[in-house]
C-alpha cells in the first residue's frame, strides 16, 4: 500500500481545492472539489514519494495555522492563507496546483462544461464547416491583388 | 542475425529516413534502416482515451526528458533557454508533428548574397521545386493554390478548413493590407488511397489516431515495409565504424532490443537522426582517422544550431472562437514581414503563423511549450470562462541564424538506457532575433487589434516558449567548402565518401518557416542525387 493522506489532511484538501478551482454556479460549472479530482489526486500521491511528501508538508501546514484550538475537522481556510503558503512554499504550491488542474481538466465533464466534446477526442472529432471556394476567393483577393510577394533571387 | 553487408544502412525511421529510402526504392539495393524506437500503432494514440490530454505530460510529451521512455535519450538543457523536443519510433518527430508544411522560400537560400548574413546554401529553391512537389504528392498536402509568397505551385488536395479563427484573423490582415494565406498542411482534406481525412480532433501532438497526418509513419513507411525495406525497431546505433585503411564507414554497432552489442555492416551509410541525434552519433563515433568525431575535420558537427525562436500573443475576442476544432498548429499563415527589411533594426525576418486553441488542461497549465500554470482562485474562473473560449493566437516564428557557439556537445556524465552519452545544448537568443520578436509582437498586436479583439494577451517577460526546440537545423551543415561544412550540396561527407547525411542538421539556414516540408524535400534530392551519380559514388 502507497502513501495516503490523512482523513484531516483530506479534509483541508477539499477546501483548498474548492479555492484553486471555484466553480460558476450560473454557467453550471463545477469547482476543483469536485468527484473524480480527490481521487486522481489521491492515486498520484500514492507511489510518488517526491510528490505525496511535499503536498503532505503543505496541507499539514495549513491545517496546523488554521486549527489552532477548533478540531482539525472544523478547519476554516481562505484564499488569504493559501496566497500566503504560495508564497511561502513556491516548488510544494506550484506541484499542487499543476496536480490539481490535471487531475480536475483530465474529466470529461470539465470538458464538457467549457464546451468542448466530452467524448475521447478520437474518432468522433469536431465537424468544422469548410469554407466554399467563393468564400476563400473573396477573402484572399486583397491578397491576390497585391500580385507576386517573393523577393525574386 | 546476419551481419553481412548490406548495400544501405539507414540510421533514423523518421522523416528524412523514410524518404530517402523511398527515393533508393528503385535501386533495388538492400536497404536496411535502424531505429531506437518501436512502431507507434494509431489505435494505441491517447486520444482515443477519455483522459487524453494527461498524455501530454507523460508518456507522449514531446519533451524526451519527461516521456523517459527507454527508446528516448535525456537532453541536458541546462545552458539553453529553449529545450529540443522529438519523438523517437517509426516515423520519428512526425508521430507528434503538428502537420504545419510551408516550404522554405527562394531567399532562405541565399541569406550571404542578399543580407550579407549566414552563407549560402549550396542549392536553390528551383532545385528542389521538384522534390517538394514529389514529396507533397507522398505525404498527402492540402492548400490552397496561388500562393503570391512563393513561385507557383499547387498542393494537390484542397484546403482544411481554417475555421472561423482563421477567417477573423484573415479580416484583420486585410484590414492592414498585409500578406496572409490558408497554411499548407501535411493534413488530408479528402479520404486518400485508404487514408481519412482529418476529424478537427485537434490532437496533433499526440499522434492521429485517424491517419489524417502525413506523418511518415502513415505515408512513407507501409509503402517501405510492403516493398521489403527491413526495419529493424528498438535498434540503436551507438557508433559508426571506419575502415582505417579506406576511411570510408565500414558499418555501425547498435543495441539491439536486450541492449546487446550487435555489428551491421555496410556500403552506404546514411544518417537520419534530426538534428540533435546526427551530431550526437557523430560526437560519439570516434577513431584514430577521426579523433573529434566521425566526418568532424570542419569542427562544425553539433555547431550552427538553429531553433525556431517563438513567442505568442493572444486576442480575446466577443465571440468565441472554437480555437479548440481543428489542427492543432494549421490555420492561416502570414509572410507579410519573412523578408529583410533595411528600415527595421534586424536583418531577415519572421513569419506570423495562426494556430488553434489548445484543450483546457494545456491551456491551464501555461499553453503547449510552456510550463507557467494560469492563475488559481476566482481569476482562474474569470480566464476560463471569459477568456478561453474568445482566443484567438498569432505565433511569431522567427528566423534563427547561424552562431557556432550554439552548439551540440556530449555531455560527460549522463548517458542512455544503453549507456552512451546523451547530447547537451548550449543555446542562446541572439540580439537580432530578440528584437524580430519584439517587432514581431507589436505587429501581432497590431493585427489582433484589426480583426476585432477586445483586448490582447502578451507575456512582457522577454522569454520564449520553452519547449519548442521542435525543429533542430544547422548542426552538420551542407557547403561546397569542407572547412567550413560537413557535408558537401548533395549530402554527402567531405571526409567520409561512402557517408550521407539526410536530416534538418544539413540545413545552412533556417528560413522562418517549419522545416519539415524542405527536410524531406532535401532527402529525395539527394536520394536522387545518389541514384544518378551511382557509378562513381565514392569518388
Ligand atoms: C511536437 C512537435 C511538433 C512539430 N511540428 C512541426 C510542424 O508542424 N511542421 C514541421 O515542419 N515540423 C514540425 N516538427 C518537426 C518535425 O517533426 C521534424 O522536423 C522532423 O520530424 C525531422 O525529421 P528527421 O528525419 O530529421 O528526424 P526525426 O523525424 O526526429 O527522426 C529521427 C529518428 O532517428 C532515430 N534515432 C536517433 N538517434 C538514433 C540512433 N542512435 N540509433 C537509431 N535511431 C536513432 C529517432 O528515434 C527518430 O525516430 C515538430 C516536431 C515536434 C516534436
Ligand atoms: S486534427 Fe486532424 S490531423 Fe490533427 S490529429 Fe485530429 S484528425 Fe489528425
Amino acid at each position: 500500500m502507497g502513501h495516503q493522506l490523512s482523513s484531516e489532511l483530506v479534509n483541508v484538501l477539499e477546501q483548498t481545492l474548492e479555492l484553486l478551482i471555484p466553480g460558476n454556479v450560473t454557467a453550471a460549472i463545477e469547482s476543483g472539489n469536485s468527484p473524480g479530482v480527490m481521487a486522481f489526486l489521491q492515486q498520484s500521491l500514492q507511489d510518488d514519494d517526491v510528490l505525496y511528501e511535499r503536498i503532505r508538508t503543505l496541507l499539514t501546514e495549513v491545517s496546523e495555522s488554521t486549527t489552532t484550538a477548533a478540531s482539525a475537522s472544523q478547519a476554516v481556510i481562505t484564499a488569504e492563507r493559501l496566497h500566503l503558503l504560495e508564497s511561502d512554499h513556491p516548488q510544494e504550491f506550484a506541484s499542487l496546483l499543476r496536480l490539481t488542474y490535471m487531475a480536475y481538466y483530465s474529466r470529461a465533464v470539465a470538458r464538457r462544461q467549457l464546451g468542448l466534446g466530452p467524448w475521447p477526442v478520437h474518432p468522433q472529432g469536431y465537424t468544422v464547416p469548410e469554407e466554399s471556394a467563393g468564400l476563400l476567393q473573396t477573402l484572399t483577393a486583397p491578397v491576390r491583388a497585391r500580385g507576386p510577394f517573393y523577393r525574386p533571387c | 542475425m546476419s551481419t553481412e553487408p548490406v548495400d544501405v544502412l539507414i540510421i533514423g525511421a523518421g522523416a528524412s529516413g523514410a524518404a530517402i529510402a523511398w527515393s533508393l526504392l528503385e535501386t533495388r539495393m538492400q536497404i536496411v534502416c535502424l531505429e531506437q524506437g518501436g512502431h507507434a500503432h494509431d489505435k494505441d494514440f491517447p486520444s482515443r482515451r477519455e483522459d487524453y490530454e494527461l498524455a501530454r505530460y507523460a508518456e507522449f510529451s514531446c519533451d524526451p526528458n519527461v516521456r523517459g521512455l527507454p527508446e528516448d535519450y535525456p537532453i541536458n538543457v541546462d545552458d539553453s533557454c529553449i529545450a529540443p523536443v522529438n519523438f523517437n519510433g517509426v516515423g520519428g518527430s512526425t508521430i507528434n508533428f503538428l502537420g504545419h508544411w510551408p516550404r522554405m522560400k527562394p531567399s532562405d537560400f541565399k541569406a550571404f548574397t542578399l543580407d550579407g548574413v549566414a552563407s549560402d546554401w549550396p542549392i536553390d529553391y528551383a532545385t528542389l521545386d521538384p522534390f517538394y512537389a514529389m514529396n507533397d504528392r507522398n505525404t498527402g498536402v492540402s492548400g490552397l493554390a496561388g500562393n503570391p509568397a512563393y513561385p507557383p505551385y499547387a498542393p494537390p488536395h484542397p484546403p482544411i478548413p481554417i475555421g472561423k479563427l482563421g477567417q477573423t484573423l484573415a479580416q484583420g490582415f486585410n484590414e492592414l493590407g498585409w500578406h496572409w494565406w490558408p497554411s499548407d498542411v501535411a493534413i488530408l482534406s479528402e479520404d486518400v488511397d485508404g487514408r481519412q481525412k482529418c476529424v478537427n480532433a485537434g490532437t496533433c501532438d499526440l499522434g492521429c489516431a485517424a491517419g489524417a497526418k502525413g506523418g511518415s509513419n502513415f505515408t512513407y513507411w507501409p509503402v517501405l515495409e510492403q516493398a521489403g525495406v527491413e526495419l529493424r525497431t528498438r535498434s540503436r546505433v551507438r557508433e559508426i565504424l571506419v575502415n582505417e585503411h579506406s576511411g570510408l564507414a565500414s558499418g555501425v554497432l547498435y543495441h539491439d532490443a536486450d541492449g546487446q552489442l550487435q555489428r551491421q555492416d555496410a556500403e552506404l551509410v546514411i544518417v537520419a537522426c534530426n538534428g540533435i541525434g546526427t551530431p550526437r552519433l557523430l560526437l560519439n563515433s570516434t577513431s584514430r582517422l577521426f579523433p573529434d568525431g566521425l566526418a568532424n575535420r570542419s569542427g562544425m558537427v553539433g555547431r550552427n544550431l538553429m531553433f525556431h525562436p517563438l513567442k505568442g500573443v493572444s486576442g480575446v475576442f466577443d465571440e468565441p472562437m472554437e480555437g479548440h476544432k481543428g489542427p492543432m498548429a494549421c490555420s492561416i499563415l502570414s509572410q507579410q514581414f519573412y523578408e529583410t527589411d533595411p528600415s527595421r533594426d534586424f536583418v531577415r525576418g519572421y513569419g506570423l503563423h495562426s494556430g488553434r486553441s489548445t484543450t483546457p488542461m494545456t491551456f491551464a497549465l501555461g499553453g503547449y511549450g510552456i510550463d507557467r500554470p494560469i492563475p488559481w482562485g476566482q481569476a482562474h474562473r474569470q480566464v476560463m470562462d471569459d477568456i478561453y473560449p474568445y482566443l484567438a493566437s498569432l505565433t511569431i516564428v522567427t528566423e534563427d541564424l547561424p552562431e557556432e557557439h550554439n552548439c551540440v556537445t556530449l555531455d560527460s556524465e549522463l548517458t542512455d538506457s544503453d549507456g552512451i552519452p546523451a547530447p547537451k545544448i548550449h543555446y542562446r537568443l541572439s540580439d537580432n532575433t530578440r528584437r524580430m520578436l519584439a517587432h514581431g509582437e507589436a505587429r501581432a498586436t497590431e493585427v489582433l487589434l484589426a480583426a476585432g479583439a477586445r483586448e490582447v494577451l502578451a507575456k512582457p517577460d522577454g522569454e520564449v516558449w520553452w519547449r519548442a526546440g521542435w525543429h533542430q537545423l544547422g548542426t552538420c551543415r551542407m557547403g561546397d567548402d569542407p572547412e567550413s561544412s560537413v557535408v558537401n550540396g548533395w549530402g554527402r561527407s567531405h571526409d567520409v565518401r561512402n557517408l550521407f547525411i539526410v536530416d534538418g542538421s544539413i540545413f545552412v539556414t533556417a528560413g522562418a518557416v517549419n522545416p519539415t516540408s524542405t527536410i524531406q524535400a532535401l532527402a529525395l534530392y539527394i536520394g536522387d542525387s545518389i541514384k544518378r551519380k551511382l557509378a562513381t559514388l565514392f569518388d
